[in-house]
């Protein structure tokens, strides 16, 4: 029971970072971002040729590969979002993007899934079982970040403007940063759940979009609880009825917008 | 100006007469399975063009056209009601589905992604090639009494006769009380979307788009043997995307043209068959930026399109 519990607060918390990453650029950019999942896997299978091919020690490549996805997902994203995009184009581009990258990723790594083997602890305190540690690792990571972009947001100068409506230039950087960065960690974390394969930022989009919905369009706070309550609701589902499996987010996504039309913590109206 | 139709109509006109021309059986599947896609293409270019909302099951859609006409082919059904069933069929999963288009463009796009999910995961799990039973271009297009319509020629022709019909019946679908009431081409692109229409509008087009995308599905299965169960993916849909936005949302000419040159692509230079997702990722990408409304705005296309009207360029 604990680690059904576990495993499915792992994956709310990883799908909650995409869902941030998504609310964050919605709301200062005014655009939609599917790329988000497939920049994690890239940045998954980056920190694998660091440590599995170069050989750096794993904490030393999970810090450089993040560091490089972020500085060149704010490098590459200044082009196209600078051009004022509407809602509706910026999906359709990021969809291009996100494909694109797949494909590369496809084409250099080949043979895949890899095991990156990222939080496995031999000999965990307190005699917990080796997997408990792991996702229970997972979730503390995810939450620290998460309250590390909330004190950034309410208790900088830079945070506040963020979400203002006078976005300085710097503003607009460290905003792509942040979304970087969520997207990066997500993908890192998402490796601990699923095998790192192309396709291992997909299978975390759809759910943490449909948190976004569910929590309520525009709210970072809902898109928490939204991704939360996705990850359960998929796991329980899972479990019961495992036949419905696939179509468990679908169904609770659907219901969600006829009987919710705003979400859980819904900010913006529908568009 | 100079109308476009007569040159087309001749242009459709030649086609038709082909395989009358001798050509070989393989170009002539070639070209079906082109026209097949061409067909799917027209739907999403309807949706996006027309109603101005992102729908990203269209290639899913055509896995269930694909599929229930291989299932129902083996079953002793024809190909034309085989696939009018896979369109109902496709249909039927957009009606409750499309209804997320109440709540705006994000929440359509979101949940289709979610059913071409699900459809993929369902589909991958069946064996395509066992469900016909044998091969599909020896069974009927049509049986009526002892004229039956079968092999290359029937699935060229078939394929070409279903897109023309399907333009024929857009055409008029745009001119009626309901499409009148959708916002029209390049809504998605000026940030209307979907505000102020009229929902039922966009919801009916959407569930006829879906339907499109099943037909095409259907015509190229049987002009290709067998559904592939990892055809139906994001690659498929990318080249869908791509095909829309390169032709001119909201260009039926446009959606075709671009979709048989996209699917014509990879034939006519084998060596960039396997970066297919980054390339129709690309195309995508870079039209959605430096052409969003199609190659014919591009000044060199507005120069040629102005001379065939008899008219000067702009």
């Amino acid at each position: 029971m604990e680690l059904f519990l576990l495993s499915a607060l792992a994956r709310g918390a990883v799908y909650s970072l995409l869902a941030l990453g998504f609310v964050l650029l919605q709301r200062v950019f005014g655009i939609w971002s599917l790329a988000q999942a497939d920049l994690g896997m890239i940045a998954a299978l980056l920190v694998a040729a660091l440590t599995l091919t170069v050989g750096l020690p794993l904490g030393l490549g999970a810090l450089a590969g993040l560091a490089v996805v972020v500085v060149a997902f704010v490098a590459v994203s200044w082009a196209p979002f600078r051009r004022d995009l509407v809602p509706g184009a910026s999906l359709l581009l990021t969809i291009g993007l996100a494909l694109a990258a797949r494909g590369l990723a496809a084409a250099t790594w080949g043979d895949l899934p890899l095991a990156l083997g990222l939080f496995e602890v031999d000999e965990p305190p307190l005699a917990v079982p080796p997997r408990v540690a792991q996702l229970g690792l997972v979730v503390a990571l995810a939450a620290g970040l998460i309250v590390c972009l909330q004190l950034f947001l309410r208790h900088t100068i830079v945070g506040r403007r963020l979400l203002g409506s006078r976005l300085t230039l710097g503003a607009r950087s460290v905003t792509l940063g942040w979304a970087g960065l969520l997207a990066a960690a997500a993908g890192l974390l998402l490796t601990t759940i699923s095998p790192l394969e192309t396709a291992v930022g997909t299978s975390a989009l759809f759910p943490a979009l449909a948190g976004v919905l569910v929590g309520g369009n525009g709210s970072l706070r809902g898109a928490v609880g939204g991704s939360l309550l996705v990850a359960v609701w998929e796991g329980s589902v899972a479990v019961l009825w495992p036949s419905l499996a696939g179509v468990s987010v679908l169904a609770l996504l659907l219901g969600a917008l006829l009987l919710m039309p705003v979400g859980l913590l819904g900010r913006l109206p529908a568009r | 100006m100079r109308s476009k139709t007569p040159y087309l109509v001749l242009l459709a006109g030649v086609a038709w007469g082909l395989p009358a021309w001798g050509v070989a059986a393989e170009p002539l599947l070639v070209l079906a399975r082109l026209l097949a896609l061409a067909v799917a293409a027209l739907g999403l270019g309807i949706f996006v063009g027309w109603a101005g909302g992102v729908s990203l099951a269209q290639a899913a859609m055509m896995g269930v056209g694909a599929y229930c006409t291989a299932w129902l082919m083996g079953a002793g059904w024809p190909l034309l009601l085989a696939a009018s069933a896979g369109a109902v069929a496709a249909a039927g999963l957009a009606l409750p589905v499309g209804l997320a288009v109440r709540r705006g463009s994000l929440a359509l796009a979101v949940v289709t992604l979610g059913l071409a999910e699900a459809i993929v995961s369902v589909l991958g799990g069946i064996d395509g090639g066992s469900l016909a039973g044998g091969p599909l271009l020896e069974m009927p297009l049509l049986g009526l009494g002892p004229v039956v319509f079968s092999g290359p020629e029937a699935a060229y022709r078939g394929a070409l006769a279903a897109l023309l019909a399907l333009v024929a019946w857009a055409w008029i679908w745009h001119r009626s009380p309901w499409g009148r009431l959708l916002p029209g081409p390049g809504s998605l692109f000026d940030g209307r979307g979907l505000a102020g229409t009229s929902w039922r509008s966009v919801w009916i087009t959407f569930v006829l788009s879906c339907a499109f995308g099943a037909l095409g599905g259907a015509l190229e299965v049987y002009a290709s043997g067998s559904p592939v169960g990892g055809g139906y993916g994001l690659e498929r849909l990318a080249l869908l995307l791509a095909a829309v936005i390169i032709g001119g949302p909201g260009s039926l000419v446009g959606s075709i043209a671009a979709a048989v040159g996209l699917g014509l692509l990879p034939l006519v230079v084998p060596s960039v068959a396997p970066y297919q997702a980054v390339m129709y990722g690309l195309l995508l990408a870079v039209a959605l930026l430096y052409c969003p409304q199609g190659v014919a705005s591009l000044r060199p296309f507005r120069w040629v399109s102005a001379r065939v009207q008899g008219g000067r360029p702009r």
